[in-house]
């Protein structure tokens, strides 16, 4: 009986169901509390300049998304990313709150709610606009400077191209932080991807540089497909059905540094072919037909490349 | 600095509990699809480990009978002897001689230093960075990452420990969800994952459809995203349950020979399973070897214990390089502190405590190996070069990984929190 009572409790509480108007329910909290020190820069009355605080303003929706110098105020869908948010919700001594002490009034446990719920819903103003020069549309910020050679000049990916890929159960993924270039994997479902869905990576071509292709069902062919990812760095084919002929054509990678051939039909036949990609260091050879003799000679023919055959 | 904030449970948590207590649902919350995955997720630095292969050597390592071994001083060594490695100027005890000839694999870390001299606080501080207080439970070490990096393969935990405690891989404050899934016997694979045989597939369809109509009608009347994520869990239990990836902890479809490479003891094929675990991209994998707690008769109980760790490391490490995982697996050998430089007599040789000097390893996940990294005296009693926290160690993990070392997470009572406290990671250990 206990267990049927407590089943009852949540449902008290439980948030409204209509989505959170910024207009009405959120504006009215943040021009009270929080504006007077976000907005724009303006003289106080000895005439000296006051700047927004954090260069952060909050008296506009695309000043709101463009955040301060702390970074996002509001990243829509993710309340754990917004600071505007997280800066409320801190204990009221912590030095770091928002409000600070004998500023706005600290934000009720409702009102945050509120605001986290609207976060949660995609942040969207309606046709509330505020004040702000820019357009409503946050703009994208510009692409962090490339962290290595390998990244100048490569393309950030279309979203779509990478959705496209994630549709095919592919974990895609920047190989850094900033980087325009990608990691692309099946760490789940390897075995339902074939040739045919290699084909679909190609719009990735410009940004590609890590690539996971074990345990799929690959043939020769797809590596085709792979031999025109100019900047791919590290390439994973193990337990696949590719051969020598597959292998031939990589030998336009010339930025390959990692090739895992372990578990292939690989044999001897494949390694001289592998002679032009310099800046190999590591291939990986168990369980192929590669010799152990072959190997230890492949292996000297490339300088700091070390190749592991068991 | 950017702000994040553990989840809070309130009602949430409640009705997991209840979801818990009703249905039988334990896997559940530790499987849920409100981890992040790693599609958000971006290393800090290119070629960053992928996972972590964490091996607890719970009970205190005697540091002298395994990494730093002092030929030069018998009194200190007792009966342990020396032998050399693959690594000309690096020597290790003879109860380790097949990790000796994986050394070009391994950092020595020789410089830890702890202040806990008792187990639990000890074990508590080497794997949540932080003291033990009555007024918090901090989250484990797995537990952040999986917060911090999320899930690599949505399917299957991102966090699982064998054979250990399982209140060692609890997520503190940030709750079940980032909890390590514990695994008893690593031979018997992921318990209540499957269907009692009593159940046929028909009629388990039968009820969920059941249900679904029975809940479809609860949610046009109450819509609220709290009934929903309880709604979640059972389509996260559902999928662990048919998805092709729970053979990641089926150690039945290893070849004889690989299994027979790692050896028969619990321990050893519980590095097998973590192997396997990583190639199906779980996070974070902790395997406990316990019995460490030499007090009485240290150079028999040592040599045995060893025995295991040998087995299960080396064969983890050989078999991590051929297969090419080792560069992104990252392998840490832990445990809460050493022992006394002193042996004592009456006690039947043994070795008591001692959190001053002690020992850990670092193997592969982008570390130079071959290499030792701090130094004691020479009668291993003291650091003199090198001094290195668990905090330090931790942060090194997490540097490992490629995650924000300075990355502050705010605890549902409102303090703030990072991954390895004050740590700072040893970075010069790296590529």
């Amino acid at each position: 009986m206990k267990l049927a009572l407590l089943w009852l409790l949540p449902l008290a509480t439980l948030p409204a169901d209509a989505a959170v108007n910024f207009r009405t329910q959120l504006w009215p909290l943040l021009a009270k509390n929080c504006v007077d020190c976000h907005r724009a820069p303006h003289k106080d009355p000895s005439g000296k300049l006051v700047e927004p605080k954090g260069r952060l303003r909050l008296d506009g929706a695309a000043l709101i998304l463009k955040g301060g110098s702390e970074g996002d105020a509001v990243v829509p869908g993710d309340p754990d990313k917004s600071s505007l948010y997280q800066r409320i919700l801190l204990p009221p001594d912590h030095e770091d709150v928002m409000p600070p002490k004998g500023k706005g009034k600290l934000f009720s446990f409702d009102d945050s709610e509120l605001l986290k719920q609207w976060i949660i819903e995609g942040a969207s103003f309606g046709d509330w606009k505020g004040l702000g020069d820019a357009p409503a549309a946050a703009a994208p910020k510009a692409a962090p400077k490339a962290a290595d050679p390998l990244s100048a000049g490569a393309t950030a990916a279309p979203e779509a191209a990478k959705e496209a890929v994630r549709q095919l159960g592919a974990l895609v993924s920047p190989v850094a932080v900033g980087s325009p270039l990608l990691r692309v994997e099946w760490v789940s479902g390897a075995s339902a991807i074939t040739d045919q869905q290699i084909a679909l990576l190609a719009p990735l071509a410009g940004s590609l540089a890590e690539l996971d292709l074990s345990d799929t069902k690959i043939t020769d062919a797809a590596l085709a497909t792979v031999a025109k990812f100019p900047r791919l760095t590290w390439l994973n084919l193990n337990n696949t059905a590719v051969s020598d002929a597959g292998i031939a054509p990589l030998q336009t990678l010339l930025n390959l540094s990692y090739l895992n051939l372990h578990s292939t039909n690989v044999s001897d036949a494949a390694l001289p072919g592998l002679a032009p990609l310099r800046k190999l260091r590591q291939v990986y050879l168990w369980k192929t037909r590669v010799s152990p003799a072959e190997a230890a000679k492949f292996a000297k023919s490339i300088p700091d490349l070390k190749v592991t055959i068991d | 600095m950017p702000f994040h904030r553990a989840d809070e449970f309130t009602r949430r948590e409640l009705m997991i509990k209840m979801a818990q207590s009703a249905f039988g649902i334990t896997l559940a919350p530790m499987i849920g699809s409100s981890v992040a995955t790693a599609a958000d997720f971006a290393p800090s630095r290119p070629r960053a480990a992928k996972s972590v292969i964490f091996l607890m050597m719970s009970g205190g390592m005697s540091h002298l009978d395994t990494w730093d071994v002092k030929p030069e001083n018998d009194k200190v060594m007792g009966d342990t002897k020396v032998i050399d490695t693959s690594v000309p100027g690096i020597k290790l005890s003879a109860n380790l001689p097949k990790t000796a000839l994986q050394m070009q694999h391994l950092v020595l870390m020789n410089g830890m230093s702890t202040n806990q001299g008792a187990h639990e606080q000890g074990q508590y501080l080497m794997q949540r960075s932080y003291d033990m207080r009555g007024t918090i439970v901090h989250p484990a070490l797995g537990s952040w990452v999986m917060r911090l990096a999320g899930k690599r393969n949505s399917n299957i935990p991102g966090f699982v420990s064998v054979s250990g405690d399982p209140n060692l891989v609890n997520g503190g404050y940030m709750g079940a969800k980032c909890a390590g899934v514990p695994i008893g016997d690593p031979n018997a694979g992921l318990q209540d994952s499957t269907l009692p045989s009593s159940i046929s597939e028909a009629d388990f369809t039968k009820r969920l459809s059941l249900a679904d109509s029975l809940n479809k009608q609860f949610h046009t009347v109450v819509n609220s995203p709290a009934i929903r994520d309880h709604e979640g869990l059972y389509s996260d239990a559902l999928r662990i349950m048919r998805c092709e990836d729970l053979k990641a902890f089926d150690l039945s479809k290893e070849p004889t020979e690989v299994k027979d490479t790692y050896g028969p003891s619990r321990f050893a094929q519980g590095c097998l399973l973590a192997r396997r675990l990583v190639e199906h991209g779980v996070r974070f994998i902790q395997v406990t070897h316990g019995g460490w707690d030499t007090h009485y008769d240290n150079f028999t109980a040592v040599p045995a214990r060893c025995k295991d760790l040998d087995d299960g490391l080396s064969a983890l490490l050989r078999d991590l390089n051929r297969r090419g995982l080792l560069q992104e697996t990252l392998v840490v050998v832990a445990t809460e502190f050493g022992r006394t430089p002193e042996i004592v007599a009456e006690h039947q040789d043994g070795r008591d405590h001692y959190p001053k000097a002690f020992s850990c390893v670092l193997g592969g996940g982008g570390v130079l190996g071959g290499q030792t990294y701090g130094k004691t005296d020479p009668t291993g009693g003291k650091v003199i070069e090198n001094l290195t926290t668990p905090q330090d160690l931790n942060a090194t993990i997490a540097h490992a990984l490629g995650l924000p070392v300075d990355q502050v997470i705010i605890s549902p009572s409102g303090r703030p929190f990072t991954i390895a406290d004050k740590g700072k990671p040893v970075t010069t250990l790296f590529a």
